[in-house]
């Protein structure tokens, strides 16, 4: 009855109930397309860094470290690679060995330029990270195995060295027969080696610092040319619905490593004869000095190293009194890194074949284990496997590669709340007015209502669900409105190239509005709550008019 | 005549004038407020920003930010540091030295950014003794250092360890030295943990054997918005020829390009906002239109000239379009300042996130007057537009037709 | 890019004799065997940096043995007196007599200048081959201080790692002292030049006791080196080219 009443009272006055209709559509378009747009634009922001710089996951050693790679191999990389290639989730993955070098060239300012070289996949490099889409000038890696390899470099550091020119209309020239040479690329030994390449393409990327900092080279060209085996540093992989659920995947693919390396552990440390690690680690590197070593049981009693549980990694120990070739004793400091049982009753440090004693610098206060205790140093040559199981490899989501582009998604998630708060603030006041106009021009009839004794719960009902009546009209019509416009601007994308973009730094001004599709729920839900709060305050007031001073109101 | 009509045509149904100016005083608020937002964001983006190291404005050696190193370092002055310290705006001015150099135990060596600073008034600028998570900040006449957490991890080092700093000091001098580190800061950024090593200013400066040289003059100015005017200020009083200024619009190119883009998407979400009140403020503009038709119909038949009715309309549409807009802007005011003292919280989950990088979890708003002015202008103007439509409706009035209904 | 100063400094010693060499790739294999033939020098030079705006120079010894070690003890000035920079093959390190330190240089501070001048520590532990990665031709004869000497052009195999686009050598018929390099890039532009001159007998040897090297795309720029005395084939163990040693070396 009263339903009926407010269903035909809304089409009487078909003006003003079609305008608090438009504006409840208004309102809710105007929330989810706001939402959308600039949803769009973080998503895009940010896929553009996930796409084409830290993809979704990325594996390292634990020790890795981006500016000084060194000789942190992934252990049983070939393993690996095709572990995670073969992984359900994994899109599409890729290898790299990094190196820092310096890119030398006749022109240019000193002509050196401190560079990260990047040997890559170039196929999957593409795939992960559309190296190749970004290749402005020249070609992406054509032709493997070239005697003088190919390199990829940056549009900044072409114009560094030269190789990029402008003639006087500003058109770019490039010169790609510029003389390059990579030297003190560092190899796993420390010490460093250099070879001559050749300019193949021109990359672009996000910001100049990148572009003046990466250099890509074949990955089998470079570890050809420095003579060196299989090592990689790192494996990128984009995996389905990255940057969503890359925490997640990640410690799956932790949990599986963890599970499959355990076993090879355990059949690798049997393979050290009866010196099986009881403690801690084995050293790190079997080549060049890192002093670190391995102690026997006894020895660590002796040291009171050992306490139940943790070895004192923070501290170094001296070894003194002991000698390699006879000719002069030496003290050396150490690092301890695990205990092994030999069976011996004798105190003994095992160190890798291979170091030379170079007497490194004390550090912190070390303990002396006196020539009496060294009764016996051994030399250990480590199976290259053993060394590496004993670490194990360090997974990393996005989010841990690159915290700032998380933070900055939160800040704009809260801020796009704050908007859309505002937005429906916006839309209630707008309702409230126009309810409030209608209540005014309906005074008369309001209170002809009234007196013929209508109560106030009655027209305060009526009223409420004449706004309730229209915003269920107006919800679907604004949201289909808003799948409409984000579903073609989706398409076509909205240009901001006319607004200062910073598309010089790399960000497109192309802006594609999308949503997940819970959202128009969601903000459907909240454009109700906000229309039929909107709604009471009008109803309050035409329950106060006085129907006889309603009556007689024009 | 026709202007004392229109007023009292205004306070003669007040409940309708009311509702009306409210929805222009809502429209202004709502613009304002969103604006501030945005500006406070961005305020809040750059004050993290500057505050992390660069300061707002920086005077060097002309020069020297194409090429930073030693040699193009100036040499400090006691009048220069007043020049600076006298303008206006300027709020704490410190010097800086500050030079790539290795940083080793002997066997284990990385390359670092040194910094000498004056303690106490670095620590007003970039807030260094707060990021302190272990031992204690420098203080001066100190010879010792304090040095990144990632650094001092990378490395194995302990408070109290001592690290060889080596590198090239003036005039291509070998310089090094060893320091106990005091202390240990903590950035939200991997990049500075690893990287940064301070000592006190004075002893920096013994280091890179350049007695009273310094590479920066950093300075904290009261508000982002004046930085660029400071600039100009101390260009004029400073020889061109062996200073050069910037502020971090000219330092920090990225951030300002960020906020560039980020800008433009919130010039959307402002436009959709307009959209949305410009409707609210048609909506009830029409309805008023429409409810008076009877009077208007009246007035008509009774002589009244169309354009004379119009004339009567754009006025009370002025009266209550400016109304509306100077409340919304008196009422903006203290809106500001008030989310400006008592920021937005956004909670204890993104507290958490935020404090890693020293920002904290707030929004607080923007108090730039301009903000309110350029809504204000851009309200009424938009209301006045609005109000043309409802208008034009008049002239279709048909008296007969108007008063019959 | 900078030449590598131990051929530059290994090159001036080269000694005089032998039968007048025919092609350009004899006479260098000539100065190659003799380079070779030297199994150790010890050395008193200095150092001169010369810059737009200052001057400054050092005093210092030097031991070698063979290509792989070498060890630069600086003698003056007071400041600087003690520092020891230490080569084993392809790694470096330095003696910090002030604070009695020991520091090894990671790769990464290889590019960084030495000792303030137009050198870097790479030019210390860098090798390149002057016969098996270049090709060679002889041009005209060219006089240089009176001395008869002949002109060879150097011009680096595609996939060796020298960003030179070729090398002028002019090497002194006589005792085969090489007097003047310059270092061109693909432009034919020159970048660099190294000149030899003052030429003495050291060690019982003739020596062109001076070197310069000039940047030419910095202007002011120039680094000197200048023998005070040398001797040859003196023999030092290799133990003396250990880290420990770098601190008593005088």
């Amino acid at each position: 009855m009263l339903l009926q009443i407010s269903w035909r009272n809304i089409w009487r006055n078909p003006l003003r109930s079609g305008l608090i209709i438009v504006a409840i559509a208004l309102g809710i378009w105007a929330a989810v397309f706001t939402f959308a747009f600039s949803f769009g634009m973080m998503e895009s922001r940010t896929r553009d860094i996930l796409e084409t710089q830290i993809s979704h996951v990325q594996f390292h050693h634990p020790e890795f470290e981006r500016e000084d790679p060194g000789s942190n191999f992934l252990p049983l990389s070939q393993e690996l690679i095709e572990k995670v290639e073969n992984d359900p989730a994994t899109l599409t993955s890729t290898a790299r060995y990094l190196a820092n070098g310096i890119l030398n060239s006749t022109k240019g300012r000193k002509g050196t330029f401190p560079v990260q070289i990047l040997g890559i996949q170039p196929a999957n490099e593409a795939e992960v990270t559309s190296l190749d889409n970004r290749i402005i000038a020249g070609g992406y890696f054509e032709k493997e195995g070239r005697r003088v390899p190919e390199v990829v470099i940056g549009k900044s550091l072409a114009e560094e060295i030269g190789a990029l020119t402008y003639d006087e209309s500003g058109k770019e020239i490039y010169d790609f027969k510029r003389k390059i040479t990579l030297s003190n690329i560092q190899l796993p030994n420390s010490s460093s080696a250099a070879i001559r390449v050749k300019i193949g393409g021109i990359y672009k990327a996000q910001n100049s610092q990148l572009e003046k900092l990466q250099v890509f080279i074949n990955k089998d060209d470079l570890l050809r040319k420095l003579n060196l085996g299989t090592e990689v540093h790192e494996i990128a992989a984009l995996i389905q619905d990255g940057k969503t659920l890359s925490k997640e995947k990640k410690v799956s693919y932790q949990k599986d490593l963890q599970e499959s390396q355990s076993t090879v552990v355990k059949q690798l440390t049997k393979k050290i004869r009866s010196q099986s690690l009881i403690f801690g680690s084995l050293p790190s590197v079997d080549e060049g000095w890192t002093a670190e070593v391995v102690i026997n049981k006894v020895m660590s009693q002796k040291m009171q190293l050992m306490q139940d549980s943790a070895i004192r990694t923070d501290r170094t120990y001296k070894i003194s009194g002991f000698s390699l070739n006879e000719e002069d004793e030496k003290t050396f400091t150490v690092y301890p890194t695990g205990i092994i049982d030999d069976g011996d009753v004798k105190p003994a440090v095992y160190m890798p074949k291979g170091n030379m004693l170079y007497e490194a610098d004390l550090i912190g206060k070390p303990m002396r284990i006196t020539k009496a205790e060294t009764e016996k140093i051994k030399n250990i040559k480590l199976e290259s496997e053993a060394k590496m199981v004993a670490q194990t490899v360090k997974v990393e989501s996005w989010s841990d590669l690159a915290p700032e582009i998380e933070v900055i998604d939160n800040q704009f998630s809260s801020s796009m709340r704050i908007f859309v708060i505002i937005i429906l603030l916006a839309l209630g006041f707008g309702i409230v007015n126009t309810m409030l106009m209608a209540i005014l021009e309906r005074t008369r009839e309001l209170g002809m209502l009234m007196s013929i004794g209508m109560n106030k719960a009655k027209v305060f009902t009526m009223i409420m669900l004449e706004t309730v009546m229209m915003t269920f009209i107006g919800a679907p019509i604004g949201m289909a409105l808003a799948a409409l416009t984000i579903s073609y601007t989706g398409q076509t994308g909205i240009d901001l190239s006319g607004l200062e973009t910073g598309a010089e730094f790399g960000m497109s001004s192309m802006v594609y509005p999308s949503i997940p599709i819970t959202y128009y729920g969601e903000v459907a839900v909240m454009v109700i709550i906000a229309g039929i709060l909107a709604a009471i305050y009008p109803s309050l007031r035409a329950i106060r008019l006085k129907p006889a001073e309603a009556v007689r109101a024009i | 005549m026709l202007f004392k009509i229109a007023w009292r045509n205004l306070w003669r149904n007040k409940r309708r004038t009311f509702i009306t100016m409210a929805s222009v005083f809502f429209a202004v608020l709502m613009a304002i407020f969103l604006r501030s937002i945005q500006e406070g964001v961005y305020d809040q983006m750059i004050d993290n920003s500057v505050r992390y190291y660069r300061g707002y404005v920086q005077v060097h050696q002309n020069g020297y930010w194409d090429e930073q190193f030693i040699d193009n370092t100036f040499e400090d002055s006691p009048e220069l540091q007043q020049t600076l310290e006298n303008e206006k705006e300027v709020r704490v001015v410190t010097p800086r030295l500050e030079s790539p150099m290795m940083v080793s135990t002997g066997s284990n060596s990385r390359f670092s950014l040194m910094v000498g600073i004056d303690p106490a008034k670095e620590d007003q600028i970039t807030r260094l003794k707060g990021r302190i998570v272990e031992g204690e900040y420098l203080e001066e006449g100190d010879k010792a250092i304090v040095v990144g957490v990632g650094l001092a991890e990378k490395m194995k080092l302990a408070l109290g360890d001592t690290l060889i700093l080596l590198g090239q000091g003036y005039h291509g001098q070998q310089s090094y030295d060893q320091y106990p580190i005091k202390g240990m800061v903590k950035f939200g950024s991997p990049e500075l943990n690893k990287r940064m090593v301070y000592l006190p200013v004075k002893e920096a400066q013994y280091l890179l054997a350049s007695p009273d040289r310094l590479s920066a003059y950093a300075m904290d100015v009261s508000s982002r918005r004046v930085s660029g005017k400071v600039v100009e200020q101390l260009e004029s009083k400073l020889d061109s020829g062996t200073y050069e200024v910037m502020d971090w619009q000219e330092m920090d190119a990225e951030l300002l390009k960020f906020i560039e883009s980020d800008r433009a998407g919130g010039m959307v979400t402002m436009f959709i906002l307009y959209i949305l009140i410009g409707f609210g403020i048609f909506g009830t503009a029409l309805m008023m239109i429409s409810e008076r038709k009877y009077e208007f119909g009246v007035q008509i038949a009774i002589g009244m000239k169309k354009i004379q009715l119009a004339y009567i309309l754009i006025m009370e549409m002025v009266f209550i379009a400016v109304m509306g807009v100077l409340a919304g802007a008196i009422v903006a005011i203290p809106l500001q300042y008030f989310f400006h003292a008592n920021p937005i919280d956004l909670g204890k989950d993104m507290a958490k996130v935020y404090e890693s990088f020293n920002i904290e979890a707030i929004i607080p708003t923007s108090t730039d007057p301009s903000i309110i002015i350029d809504q204000a202008v851009f309200v009424l103007i938009m209301t006045l537009l609005i109000m043309i439509y409802p208008i034009s409706k008049l002239f279709r009035i048909k008296p007969i037709e108007a008063m019959r209904g | 890019m900078k030449p590598n100063i131990v051929i530059l400094l290994l090159l001036s010693l080269i000694m005089a004799g032998g039968a007048m060499a025919q092609s350009s790739a004899d006479i260098l294999k000539t100065s190659e065997e003799k380079r070779r033939g030297i199994e150790s020098s010890t050395a008193e030079m200095s150092m001169t940096i010369i810059r737009p705006s200052w001057t400054r120079t050092m005093s210092m010894k030097a031991w070698s043995k063979g290509e792989d070690y070498s060890l630069i003890l600086i003698t003056g000035p007071a400041k600087d007196k003690g520092t020891a920079t230490l080569k084993r093959k392809k790694e470096v390190w330095n003696w910090l007599p002030r604070i009695e330190r020991v520091v090894k240089l990671p790769p990464s501070m290889m590019s960084q200048s030495w000792m303030g001048s137009d050198l870097t520590n790479d030019d210390l532990v860098r090798e390149v081959s002057l016969i098996t990665d270049y090709d060679h031709k002889k041009l005209a004869d060219e006089v240089v201080d009176g001395r008869k000497c002949w002109k060879i052009e150097l011009i680096p195999h595609d996939d060796v790692a020298i960003v030179w686009g070729k090398v002028i050598m002019v090497i002194d018929q006589k005792d085969y002292l090489q007097l003047r390099t310059e270092f061109y890039d693909e432009d034919d532009e020159l970048i660099n030049v190294m000149k030899a001159s003052e030429i003495k007998t050291m060690g019982g040897r003739p020596v062109a006791s001076k070197l310069e090297l000039i940047p030419q795309d910095e202007e002011g720029h120039k680094t000197i080196l200048e023998y005070k005395s040398l001797e040859f084939d003196k023999k030092v163990p290799e133990a003396f080219f250990s880290v420990q040693n770098m601190k008593r070396a005088k």
